[in-house]
C-alpha cells in the first residue's frame, strides 16, 4: 500500500498573512443580521401567546425595542460620526488616540446599524410603516416627509457601513476617491436622520432636541476646523519636520575636505576635532564634533589606508572616474597596482608608503 | 525556499555522494547494487562507532552523536520505546544539501534512521520535510518500496519558515503544536516526540551513520584529517559559476573548494549560512574545511553553506538585504529578537543606501551585540554573528558608504532569498501617502517614520506574527495609500520523476583535480603538497572499490 501520509503538514496553523478577507466581512455583517431577526422572534414568541414567563418577558423586550431602537440607531450613528470626524484630526491627537479614535468609529457605527436594522424590522412588525417604506423613501401614508428622511438616511447608512466594511478593496483599486465621495455622504445622511428621529414620531423632551441641535452645530464646527486649520497645520509640520539647513551634518555634504576625514588617522595629531575644520569655521554643526567615532575606525582587522587629499581626488590622472558618481565598478586587474585580489583596490585607498607609527605603539 | 544547485561535485572518496554520477536518483535497487546491504549493529556497538570517529550532528550544532544517544538509551532504558526523528527541514535559504540527498539519494538516510531505529528499538522514525521540493514525494516512494520501511517510516510536511527546522520548534509541529521554538527548553532526547524520549537530528548526519555502519570506524576514518575523520557536505553557492552541493573530506583548503565551483574573487565568504559568520577572502582561500579549521579561522562551519559574494555587488545592499528578511524571520516571541533585528536591519538598509552614518553604524553594532543569548532559540545570536563579521570584513565599504553615500555598485542580490513575488508585502502608494504616521503606531516592528514622517518599510515579506498588525495598518491608513501585495501562486516544487536533475557531475572524474585559478598563486611547495594530497585521497574511486 503506498504510504501517503504527508499530505498532512503538522503543527498547529499560524496566522495567515494573505489578503482574503471574505471570512472577516461574513463576521462584521452577521452582526446587523442577528440584529435584524431577533426582534422577530421576540415578537413571535409573545404573540404565540400564552401565560408564561417567557413570554412575558418576550413581550417586554418587544416593547423596549420598539420604544428605544430607534433612539439607540440614532445615538450610535451620531457617536460614529462623531468619531470618524475626530478621528481624521491631526492637530490635536496624537497617532494612539487617532487609532483609538478610529476603533471607536467602526464600534459604533456596528452598533447603530445593528439598531437600525433592528428598529426597522420592529416598526414594519408594528404596522407603523409597510415594509416598502423600509427601502423606498417618502412612500408612508402618514408624515410622508420625515418617514421618508428616515428611509432616506437609513439606505445612505447601509451603503456607508458597506463602503466601510470593503475599505480594504477601495485602498487596493486605482479610485480611493471614490471611497471618500460615498463615505463623506454621512454627513448629508446624518442631519437626515436625526430630523426624522425628532420629528417623525413621538414629540421629544426639549433637552434632547437642544442636544441634537448641538451635535449638529459642534459637527459643522469640527467639519469647518478641518478643512481650515488642517492644511495650516500641515504646513506647520512639513517646515518643522524637516532637517533645516542649520542641522545638515557635515558628513553628508560633499566630499572636499582639505584634511584627511578619517578619525584617529595617525597624520590627525590633534585628534577628531581637528578632522573637521568645516564645524569651527562654519559654525553651523555643533552637534558633529563631539561624536564619539563608530567602532570600525578603531579596531579594523586590516589596517585603514588613508582617503584622498583633495587635489589626488579630484586629479585628471586618476584611471577610473571616482566611484560615488555611480561610475560601473570594475574588478581590479592583475597587474593594476595593488594585490590581485581582497584590498578595496579603487585607486585611492592604497596605503601610503609612509605610513607613521602609532604614538603609544597600538596597532592602528 | 530557493531554486536549490542541484548538481553535486565531490572531491576525492564519494561516500555520501556515491552513485549521483550514474543516477539522477537512487532508487532501492540502484541503492543496494551502489552501497550494499544495510548495516546493522548493536546499539553499544554503534555508540562506540560514533564516539570512536567522534561524529558530530551536521545540522550546525555540532553535539556529538554519541552523547545524543547515550541520552535516549538512559532514558528509554529498555521500558519506554524511544522516536527517531530526521530533521529535513533545511529553513536556512543558501542550503540545499539535505533536500538534494532526500530528492536524490533517499535510501541513504532511511538506511542511517533505520541503523538507530533497530539499535534504539525505536516505535517510529519521523522523516520532517518542507513542500518547497521534491523531497516529500521522494521520501515517501522510498518508503514505499519496502514493508518494514512502510511501517516504521513516518513521513510529515512542516511549514517552509527559518525558525522550523530548530529542534524544538520541529518536535512542536510533530506534537500537533505551532511550530515554534519553546520557551522552556527541554531537550528532545528526555521528552520529544509524545513525551517519549526521541533521537533528533539533521538529515545529513543519518547518512553519515550509515556510511559509518557500512565502513566501520577504520574505513570510515580512511579520509579526511585526523581530529575530524570522513567527509562534509557543503552547499556553495553565490558568486560561483557551478553552484552546487559538494562533498569533500574534512580538511580540504575552501580555496580549493571555491576553484572547483568557479568561484569570482571574492569580496568575503559567508560560512555557516545566515547565522553564521563572514570570512575575508585571505582567511577563506587557507582555511581548512573542518570545524576546528573554520574556527581557527574565525568563522563556524554550521551546517555548511558556503556563500561567496563577488566584487560586482554591493556587499553592504547584500548584507542589508539579508539582515531584513532575517528580521522578519524572528518568530516575534521574544522581546530582543522581534524588537533588536529590525532595528539592526533599518541601520544596515540606510548605511546601504548611503543615508546612514556612524550614527547608524553604532546602533547596528550596539544592537546587533545587545540582543546575543537573549532568546529562545539562537536565531538573534546567529544574526548578530552574521552582522557583526560582515561589518568586520567590509568595513572598508561600509566606510566609503559612509563617507561617500555609495560604493558605485548596484546590488544584484547574490545572496539567495525566497522570491519576493510569492510573497505578501505592505506596499505604500506614495501619492497617497499623506504622512499621518498610523501605520508606524500599529505595526512598529515593521514600519518606522524617517525624518518627514512618511514610513520606511523593511523590505521583506509579513512574517505571521505580524499578519493582523499589517492588516489593521492597511485598514486604517487614513489616505487608503498602504496595501498588502498579493502573492503569486508558488510554482509547484519539482517532480523529481518528470524532471531528473540534468547536472550530474563529477569534479575528479579523469585526472585529479588541477589547482588553477586563485590557487595558482600559492607558493610551489604547497601546491605540490596539496595536489599530491589530493590524489592520494582521490585513488580510492567509489564506496565499493
Amino acid at each position: 500500500m503506498p504510504f501517503r501520509s504527508y499530505n498532512s503538514v503538522v503543527g498547529a496553523e499560524l496566522g495567515q498573512v494573505g489578503t482574503s478577507n471574505r471570512q472577516r466581512v461574513a463576521l462584521i455583517l452577521s452582526v446587523p443580521a442577528l440584529s435584524l431577526l431577533l426582534p422577530g422572534v421576540a415578537v413571535e414568541v409573545a404573540d404565540a401567546g400564552g401565560s408564561g414567563e417567557i413570554t412575558r418577558i418576550a413581550a417586554a423586550v418587544a416593547r423596549f425595542l420598539l420604544f428605544y431602537s430607534g433612539v439607540f440607531a440614532l445615538i450610535g450613528l451620531s457617536a460614529a460620526v462623531a468619531a470618524g470626524l475626530l478621528a481624521t484630526d491631526r492637530i490635536v491627537l496624537t497617532p494612539e488616540r487617532r487609532i483609538l479614535s478610529q476603533t471607536v468609529h467602526r464600534t459604533m457605527s456596528l452598533v447603530g446599524i445593528s439598531a437600525l436594522a433592528n428598529h426597522i424590522m420592529l416598526e414594519i412588525m408594528a404596522s407603523r410603516a409597510g415594509i416598502a417604506d423600509g427601502l423606498i423613501p417618502f412612500m408612508a401614508a402618514r408624515n410622508t416627509f420625515f418617514m421618508g428622511l428616515g428611509t432616506l438616511s437609513s439606505d445612505l447608512f447601509v451603503v456607508i457601513v458597506l463602503t466601510g466594511v470593503l475599505r480594504r478593496r477601495f485602498a487596493e483599486g486605482s479610485r480611493p476617491v471614490l471611497w471618500r465621495c460615498l463615505h463623506l455622504t454621512a454627513y448629508a445622511a446624518w442631519p437626515m436622520a436625526i430630523l426624522h428621529g425628532l420629528l417623525a414620531g413621538r414629540s421629544a423632551k426639549p433637552y434632547v432636541d437642544w442636544s441634537y441641535g448641538a451635535c449638529l452645530a459642534a459637527a459643522a464646527l469640527a467639519l469647518v476646523a478641518r478643512y481650515v486649520l488642517v492644511h495650516r497645520g500641515r504646513a506647520a509640520m512639513v517646515g518643522g519636520g524637516a532637517p533645516g539647513p542649520g542641522t545638515v551634518s557635515v558628513l553628508s555634504q560633499p566630499m572636499m575636505p582639505s584634511q584627511p576625514m578619517m578619525p584617529s588617522m595617525p597624520s590627525m595629531p590633534g585628534g577628531p576635532a581637528a578632522a573637521l575644520p568645516y564645524a569651527r569655521a562654519g559654525g553651523s554643526v555643533p552637534a558633529v564634533a563631539p561624536r564619539s567615532w563608530p567602532a570600525p575606525m578603531q579596531a579594523p582587522r586590516r589596517p585603514l589606508r588613508a582617503l584622498p587629499s583633495p587635489d589626488s581626488s579630484w586629479s585628471q590622472s586618476w584611471s577610473r572616474p571616482p566611484r560615488w558618481t555611480g561610475a560601473p565598478w570594475t574588478a581590479p586587474e592583475a597587474g593594476d597596482g595593488g594585490d590581485a585580489y581582497g584590498s578595496a583596490d579603487n585607486g585611492y585607498l592604497d596605503e601610503p608608503d609612509d605610513w607613521p607609527e602609532s604614538p603609544d605603539g597600538r596597532e592602528l | 525556499m530557493t531554486a536549490a544547485p542541484s548538481a553535486v561535485l565531490r572531491v576525492g572518496q564519494a561516500r555520501i555522494t556515491a552513485g549521483l554520477d550514474r543516477y539522477a536518483r537512487l532508487d532501492l535497487d540502484a541503492h543496494r547494487s551502489v552501497f550494499g546491504p544495510p548495516p546493522e549493529l548493536t546499539a553499544a556497538a554503534l555508540v562506540a562507532m560514533c564516539e570512536r570517529t567522534d561524529l558530530r550532528g551536521r545540522g550546525g550544532a555540532a553535539f556529538p552523536v554519541a552523547r545524543k544517544l547515550r541520552a535516549v538509551m538512559a532514558r528509554s532504558a529498555g521500558k519506554r520505546r524511544p522516536f527517531v526523528v530526521v530533521n529535513g527541514t533545511e529553513g536556512e535559504p543558501g542550503s540545499a544539501k539535505d533536500k538534494t540527498l532526500l530528492s536524490r539519494s533517499p535510501h541513504l538516510v532511511l538506511d542511517g534512521a533505520m541503523l538507530v531505529a533497530r539499535a534504539l528499538d525505536a516505535a517510529q522514525v519521523i522523516v520532517a520535510v518542507t513542500s518547497d521540493g521534491p523531497q516529500a514525494e521522494s521520501v515517501s516512494d522510498a518508503v514505499a518500496e519496502d514493508a518494514e520501511l512502510s511501517r516504521l517510516v513516518r513521513v510529515v510536511l512542516v511549514p517552509d519558515r527559518f525558525v522550523s527546522g530548530e529542534s524544538g520548534a520541529l518536535i512542536s509541529a510533530i506534537n500537533g503544536k505551532a511550530a515554534l521554538p519553546p520557551g522552556v527548553k527541554t531537550r528532545a532526547s528526555d521528552a520529544g516526540v509524545r513525551a517519549q524520549p526521541t533521537l533528533l537530528s539533521n538529515t545529513e548526519t543519518f547518512a553519515q551513520l550509515a556510511v559509518l555502519g557500512m565502513l566501520g570506524p577504520a574505513g570510515y576514518a580512511s579520509t579526511g584529517v585526523a581530529s575530524e575523520p570522513g567527509t562534509v557536505l557543503l552547499t556553495v553557492g553565490g558568486s560561483v559559476s557551478r553552484p552546487a552541493v559538494v562533498e569533500i573530506p574534512a580538511g580540504v583548503p575552501l580555496g580549493h573548494v571555491l576553484d572547483v565551483c568557479e568561484a569570482q574573487q571574492p569580496g568575503g565568504v559567508l560560512i555557516g549560512g545566515y547565522h553564521g559568520m563572514w570570512l575575508s577572502p585571505d582567511a577563506a582561500d587557507f582555511a581548512p574545511v573542518s570545524r576546528s579549521g573554520i574556527a581557527a579561522s574565525g568563522g563556524t562551519l554550521g551546517a555548511g553553506v558556503v556563500l561567496v559574494l563577488g566584487g560586482g555587488s554591493c556587499p553592504l545592499g547584500e548584507v542589508a538585504r539579508v539582515a531584513g528578511y532575517m528580521a522578519m524571520q524572528s518568530s516575534g516571541q521574544c522581546g530582543p529578537c522581534k524588537a533588536g533585528l529590525p532595528v539592526v536591519a533599518r541601520s544596515l538598509a540606510a548605511l546601504a543606501a548611503g543615508a546612514g552614518g556612524p550614527d547608524q553604524l553604532e546602533m547596528a553594532r550596539r544592537t546587533a551585540a545587545g540582543v546575543r543569548g537573549r532568546g529562545a532559540c539562537h536565531h538573534p545570536d546567529g544574526t548578530a554573528n552574521f552582522v557583526a563579521s560582515a561589518l568586520d570584513v567590509f568595513a572598508a565599504d561600509v566606510t566609503e558608504h559612509m563617507f561617500r553615500g555609495t560604493c558605485g555598485r548596484p546590488t544584484l542580490g547574490i545572496l539567495p532569498l525566497p522570491d519576493a513575488a510569492t510573497e505578501t508585502r505592505l506596499a505604500v502608494d506614495w501619492t497617497r501617502c499623506d504622512g499621518h504616521g498610523l501605520c508606524a503606531r500599529i505595526a512598529p516592528e515593521m514600519i518606522k517614520l524617517d525624518a518627514d514622517g512618511y514610513p520606511e518599510i523593511i523590505d521583506g515579506s509579513v512574517p505571521f506574527w505580524l499578519a493582523r498588525e499589517a492588516r489593521q495598518a492597511v485598514d486604517m491608513c487614513p489616505a487608503l495609500a498602504l496595501t498588502l501585495t498579493k502573492p503569486a501562486p508558488r510554482p509547484d516544487p519539482p517532480q523529481y520523476r518528470q524532471r531528473p536533475h540534468p547536472r550530474i557531475e563529477q569534479a575528479d572524474r579523469g585526472e585529479p583535480p588541477t589547482l588553477t585559478g586563485r590557487a595558482m598563486r600559492r607558493t610551489e611547495a604547497e601546491i605540490e603538497a596539496a595536489a599530491a594530497w589530493l590524489s592520494e585521497i582521490s585513488g580510492q574511486r567509489s564506496l565499493r572499490a
